[in-house]
């Protein structure tokens, strides 16, 4: 694994906006950047399918053991809220996408960081835009990038339990422009699998005292959400959930893996598993000093807070109210001063492929830059 | 799939349709009363003499007859009950004209919700 120097297409503005991927600047910085590659090897890139298919693996037993053990207090999961997520578990209801972050050098194995299982975002980047970069840049090279098919499969799968011609909606901030065009990827994938789509703006679901609805008083029947569980159980509307009249993209299942309660609870399940790293409820001794402590619901690194011998940096935010847990610190690997994170997806219940994303800081946030890759 | 068949598969059709807004992804599903009444549609329900457009009789009788999540569940443990919360409204045989809307998104009004 190694970080190359790359020349920029030329005209690379132009073909980005071609793909729709207007946001290649966020706030003032680079968020899409070609000046540099990731470079990785076949053998590299199994390794990171391999343990994505591990992991995968253990966060269904995870699923399992806190609904047969009714951890609702532990997972800080309204305990009304139980008997709703073990009917939607029971049933399978269906996944499309999650995306773990990995700690990963080429060296040792790929380090559970955490598991962005409800609301995940840098898909259109990962499946699509980094994939017309390779055709350009690197034609003979190959890419971990199955994302797309996988998704296509994915909501194939969905409309197999749906009626023919099923309308899907499609829920997201349309302000926030990584919301969107996730949204609007996800919903351009449903349309190529036969399925109906509608995008909604989140606060235009309505509830009519039956049903939830969307602004034309049409029933939703299946919603695809890029908004948090976390954050509609507590909302007005969440009750209605209850009613289970809908069902929802991400399932409430994955409130479970959305959680960074599931880093201790991993470890306690599967002790010194090789792509797990120790992780507690509290700051414990076996983290020797050296740890992260992560805000059980936090998202893009906020209220984050890295400490280990000779080492300190905190993201601000509003996140934390519910409690942390302690993961011991395991270093991104750094390349050109740059902290590189593997973003892995699961689409389905498959490995589909990789973004990289790499910053300054220790700590990655919803503004670090996205760096294609290759592997040969 | 080759890289070719790809490119194909997601090239500039699969591209374009991003932003696109689909106005007509919904017409005429105004007009189609029974799905008011469809449960979950991941639920696995026994087969129902039902047809579409039913009346409310009907296909509420199916509805509560297979909201019991007795369903055919793919994954172990005993088969939990569907919650009653908020289903007092479920009885209700007129349909609503309007909804209250505004109910999610008051977290997500300030930050994004993506991770």
């Amino acid at each position: 694994m190694r970080r190359e120097a790359c020349l920029p297409r030329p005209g690379w503005q132009q073909k980005l906006e071609q793909l729709g991927f207007d946001y290649y600047v966020l706030e003032g910085k680079a968020y899409w950047t070609e000046q540099a590659c990731y470079a990785f090897t076949s053998d590299e890139i199994d390794e990171l399918e391999a343990a994505t298919q591990a992991l995968h693996g253990l966060c269904l037993k995870a699923v399992e053991h806190v609904v047969g053990n009714k951890l609702w207090q532990r997972m800080r999961i309204p305990p009304a809220w139980g008997q709703y997520i073990e009917s939607v578990w029971r049933r399978a209801d269906p996944t499309i996408y999650g995306r773990f972050d990995l700690a990963y050098d080429g060296k040792g194995p790929p380090k559970l960081l955490e598991y962005n299982a409800d609301t995940p975002t840098a898909l259109y980047e990962a499946a699509v835009v980094q994939w017309y970069w390779l055709k350009d840049a690197k034609p003979h090279a190959d890419q971990f990038n199955s994302i797309h098919e996988k998704l296509i499969d994915a909501w194939r799968g969905v409309a197999g339990r749906l009626s023919s011609g099923a309308l899907v909606h499609f829920a997201r901030f349309d302000e926030q422009p990584e919301d969107l065009a996730t949204s609007e990827y996800l919903r351009d994938t449903a349309l190529q699998a036969g399925l109906t789509g509608k995008p909604l703006a989140v606060p235009q679901i309505g509830w009519n005292g039956r049903r939830f609805t969307d602004g034309d008083e049409i029933p939703i029947q299946v919603l695809s959400k890029l908004y948090p569980w976390e954050w509609m159980v507590h909302e007005a509307f969440g009750v209605h959930v209850l009613s289970d009249t809908t069902a929802f993209l991400e399932p409430a299942w994955k409130m479970i893996l959305s959680n960074k309660m599931l880093l201790p609870l991993l470890w306690e399940g599967f002790p010194s598993h090789a792509n797990l790293l120790p992780a507690f409820e509290t700051e414990h001794a076996d983290l020797r000093g050296a740890y992260v402590k992560k805000p059980i619901f936090g998202r893009e690194g906020h209220n984050v807070t890295l400490v280990a011998p000779g080492l300190f940096d905190t993201a601000g935010g509003n996140y934390g109210a519910e409690g942390y847990v302690w993961q011991a610190y395991h270093p991104l690997p750094v390349f050109d001063g740059n902290h590189a994170l593997v973003g892995s997806w699961v689409i389905g219940d498959e490995p589909a492929g990789i973004g990289m994303r790499e910053d300054e800081r220790r700590i990655t946030h919803n503004n670090s830059r996205f760096v294609p890759h290759y592997f040969v | 799939m080759s890289r070719s068949v790809k490119l194909v598969v997601m090239g500039v059709a699969g591209a374009a349709l991003l932003y696109s807004c689909a106005p007509g992804a919904s017409a005429g599903l105004r007009t189609l009363p029974y799905l008011w009444f469809l449960p979950n549609p991941f639920y696995r329900p026994a087969a129902t003499n039902c047809p579409p457009g039913a009346n409310v009789d009907c296909e509420q009788q199916t509805s509560s007859s297979t909201s019991g999540g007795s369903s055919s569940a793919s994954r172990g443990g005993s088969s939990s009950s569907r919650s009653s919360s908020g289903s007092s409204s479920e009885t209700t045989t007129s349909t609503p004209t309007y909804s209250q809307r505004g109910g999610f998104g008051s977290t997500g009004s300030h930050s994004s919700g993506s991770s």
